[in-house]
C-alpha cells in the first residue's frame, strides 16, 4: 500500500515539474534580447551567419518546440551555457549547490529547535506572560524583511562589536577552515531562519491547544499521568502533525529567503548566481537555476508528504 | 413580506457583533490606526510641506540630521525625509494595488473552481499548486526582469502571482456554503448559475476575504521591498523604502551613515507589524478556530 502511495505522490510531482519549467520557459522566450545579440556587435557577422547560428540554436521555430528540445538536453543532463561567462550552467550550479544547501538547511534546522519549543511553551500557559510575549516576537520577526534584518545585524555584530564576520564564506587571509566557515555561516543563517521562526511558532501554538481539548489527554490527565508526560508524549505528538506540514511548506519561502540573504551577506551561492544572471539577462543560467530550485522544492514537498504519512496512521494510502 | 426584514436585522446583528469583537481587540485597532494615519501622512504630508525628493543639496552630500535636513541626505545629497515619505507612496501603492490585482483574478477562479468541480477544479487548482510549490521571489524576479523593472511591473508581477492565495481561500469557503440549504433551494427553483453565485454564495464566501486582503498587502510590501533592495524593483531616481535600502548593501554606508538605512527600514517593519496586527484581530472577530 505505502509503494502505491509513493508512487502517486511522484506521478503528481512529474506535471507540476513540467507546469514550472514551461511556464519559466515561456516567460524567458518573451525576454528583450536573444542569443545572437552578441554576435551582432560584431561588425564582420554576415546575415547568412547569423541566419544559420539562429537555425543552430533552434530560434527560428515556435516557443514550444524549443521548449521541448530544451527539455531533452536537460535529461541529458545539459542546461546549455552561459551567455556572459560562456562556461556550462550545470558547472556554474552544481559548484555553489553545496553552499546555499548549507545555508539553507542551517536554517530550516535552526528554525526548526527555536520555534517548536517556543510554540510549546506558549502553549503551555495560554494568556500569560510568556505566550504574549512569543506572540510579540513572532509577529516582528514575520514583520521584518530579511534584508533589513540582515542588514541591522551586520551592524551590530559585525561593524560595532566586531564579533562576527559581515559577508561571505572565508577570510581574505587564503586560510580556509571549517571553522572559519561557521562564523560566517551564523548570521546569515539567523537572519534566513527568522522570518519562518515567526510564523511555525504561531503554527506549533494553536496546533498544540488544539489538541490539548482532545478527549484522549482528558483520559491520559485522568490516569494521573505527570503534566509533561501528558504534554509531551500525548499532546505533542499528534500536534507535531500539522506541522510538518508547514514546515515542508515553507520550503519554497526559504530557498527564496536564500536569494535575498545571500545577496545580503555576499554569500556565493545559487541565490547570488541568480542576481547576477537576472542583472546580466543570462537567460541560460537563469533557467538553469529555476529548474534545480523546482526540483529541490518538489523533492522536498514528496519527503513531507511521505514523513507526514508516517506519521499520521489515520492517513489513508490511497 | 416581513421575512427580508428579518433577515435584515439578523445580518446587522452579525455584523455588530464582529465589529464589536475586533473593538475588543486593542493591538488591531492600534494596528488599524497606525495603518491610516500613515496612508494620510503620505498622502497629505506632501501638499502642505514642502518636500522634493528628487533635488540634491550640493551644500549637503552624507549628511546626518540636521535642522535643515531632519532625518540628513543620502549619498548625492538628497533630503531623506522627503524620500521617505514619497518612498512611503510608493510602497503603500504598490501593496494596496498589487492586491487589488490578486483578488480580482483569485476570486473569480476560486469561486468557478468551487462552483463546477470536475475539470475546472482539477486545471485551477492544479495550477494553484503549481505556483504556490515554487519560491515566489524567484519567479516574480525572473518576470520583472523580463518586463524591465518598474512601479508598475512590479505592482502587476506581485499582483498576477499572488492570485494563488485568494483562489484557494475563495475556493474553500464555496465548497462549505455549496453544501447550504438555500444553495439548494436556491438551483431547485431553477436560480441561473450566475445568479446563484452572485446572490448566494459570494456574499456568504466573502467575509474571510477580508484577512488574506490584510495579510496579502503586507506581504506584498515586503516583497516590493527586497525586489527594490535587490535593483530589481522601484528604480530610482524614484524613491521606494526598498530602494533606500539598497545603498546600504556597501558597508561603508551602512557602518557610517545609519540615518540612511534605519528609518525606512523601520517603517518597512511599523507598517507590516500594524497590518498584521489588524489582519489577527478580524481574524480573532470572525472565527478564531481559522487557519490563515
Amino acid at each position: 500500500m505505502k509503494g502505491k502511495y509513493i508512487v502517486k505522490r511522484i506521478l503528481i510531482a512529474i506535471p507540476t515539474f513540467f507546469g514550472i519549467t514551461l511556464l519559466a520557459y515561456l516567460i524567458m522566450s518573451m525576454a528583450p534580447g536573444s542569443p545572437l545579440d552578441a554576435l551582432l556587435a560584431d561588425p564582420r557577422i554576415t546575415a547568412e551567419e547569423l541566419e544559420r547560428r539562429s537555425q543552430e540554436l533552434g530560434l527560428d521555430r515556435p516557443a514550444i518546440i524549443q521548449y521541448f528540445t530544451w527539455l531533452k538536453s536537460f535529461l541529458m543532463g545539459d542546461l546549455g551555457y552561459s551567455y556572459s561567462s560562456h562556461r556550462a550552467v550545470m558547472t556554474m550550479i552544481t559548484e555553489r549547490l553545496g553552499v546555499t544547501a548549507l545555508l539553507a538547511g542551517s536554517a530550516l534546522i535552526v528554525g526548526i529547535v527555536v520555534a517548536l519549543p517556543l510554540g510549546i511553551f506558549a502553549a503551555s500557559k495560554p494568556n500569560s506572560l510568556r505566550d504574549y510575549i512569543s506572540g510579540g516576537l513572532s509577529f516582528v520577526m514575520v514583520a521584518t524583511p530579511s534584508f533589513f534584518m540582515g542588514l541591522l545585524l551586520i551592524y551590530i555584530f559585525a561593524v560595532n562589536l566586531g564579533w562576527l564576520p559581515s559577508g561571505g564564506i572565508f577570510d581574505s587571509t587564503g586560510v580556509k577552515t571549517n571553522a572559519m566557515l561557521l562564523r560566517h555561516l551564523i548570521l546569515p543563517c539567523i537572519v534566513l531562519a527568522f522570518q519562518n521562526i515567526g510564523s511555525w511558532v504561531r503554527y506549533m501554538r494553536s496546533s498544540m491547544l488544539e489538541v490539548m481539548q482532545e478527549d484522549y489527554i482528558m483520559t491520559a490527565r485522568a490516569k494521573g499521568l505527570h503534566k509533561w508526560s501528558v504534554n509531551l508524549k500525548h499532546g505533542l505528538k499528534n500536534a507535531l502533525i500539522p506541522v510538518v506540514t508547514v514546515v515542508g511548506m515553507s520550503v519554497p519561502s526559504l530557498v527564496g529567503g536564500a536569494v535575498v540573504t545571500e545577496q545580503v551577506f555576499n554569500w556565493p551561492g545559487i541565490g547570488m548566481l541568480m542576481v547576477t544572471a537576472i542583472n546580466a539577462r543570462d537567460y541560460p543560467v537563469i533557467m538553469g537555476i529555476t529548474v534545480i530550485i523546482a526540483i529541490a522544492v518538489l523533492v522536498v514537498n514528496l519527503i513531507t508528504d511521505l514523513v507526514y504519512g508516517l506519521l499520521d496512521p489515520r492517513i489513508s494510502y490511497r | 413580506m416581513s421575512q427580508p426584514k428579518k433577515e435584515k436585522i439578523q445580518k446587522a446583528s452579525y455584523a455588530r457583533e464582529v465589529i464589536d469583537k475586533l473593538k475588543a481587540h486593542k493591538l488591531a485597532i492600534l494596528g488599524l490606526c497606525i495603518w491610516v494615519l500613515e496612508i494620510l501622512i503620505v498622502v497629505f504630508l506632501p501638499m502642505i510641506m514642502n518636500l522634493d525628493p528628487y533635488v540634491s543639496d550640493y551644500a549637503a552630500f552624507d549628511a546626518p540630521p540636521s535642522d535643515t535636513h531632519i532625518l540628513g541626505t543620502d549619498s548625492i545629497g538628497r533630503d531623506l525625509f522627503a524620500r521617505l515619505i514619497y518612498g512611503g507612496r510608493t510602497s503603500l501603492l504598490v501593496g494596496i494595488l498589487s492586491t487589488m490585482i490578486s483578488l480580482i483574478i483569485g476570486v473569480p477562479l476560486g469561486l468557478l473552481a468551487g462552483y463546477y468541480r470536475g475539470i475546472v477544479e482539477t486545471v485551477i487548482m492544479r495550477v494553484a499548486d503549481v505556483f504556490m510549490s515554487f519560491p515566489s521571489i524567484v519567479l516574480i524576479l525572473v518576470l520583472v526582469s523580463v518586463l524591465g523593472p518598474s512601479i508598475w511591473s512590479v505592482t502587476i508581477v506581485i499582483g498576477v502571482l499572488g492570485w494563488t492565495s485568494f483562489a484557494r481561500l475563495i475556493y474553500a469557503n464555496v465548497l462549505s456554503v455549496m453544501e447550504k440549504e438555500y444553495v439548494e433551494s436556491a438551483r431547485a427553483v431553477g436560480t441561473s448559475d450566475f445568479w446563484t453565485i452572485v446572490k448566494y454564495i459570494l456574499p456568504n464566501a466573502l467575509p474571510p476575504i477580508l484577512i488574506t486582503v490584510t495579510f496579502q498587502t503586507a506581504s506584498a510590501i515586503i516583497t516590493e521591498s527586497s525586489l527594490s533592495f535587490l535593483g530589481m524593483g522601484v528604480q530610482p531616481p524614484e524613491a521606494s523604502w526598498g530602494n533606500m535600502l539598497h545603498d546600504a548593501q556597501s558597508i561603508t554606508i551602512l557602518s557610517r551613515s545609519p540615518w540612511v538605512w534605519l528609518p525606512p527600514g523601520l517603517a518597512i517593519v511599523v507598517t507590516v507589524l500594524s497590518i498584521n496586527f489588524f489582519g489577527d484581530g478580524v481574524r480573532d472577530a470572525l472565527d478564531p478556530k481559522m487557519k490563515i
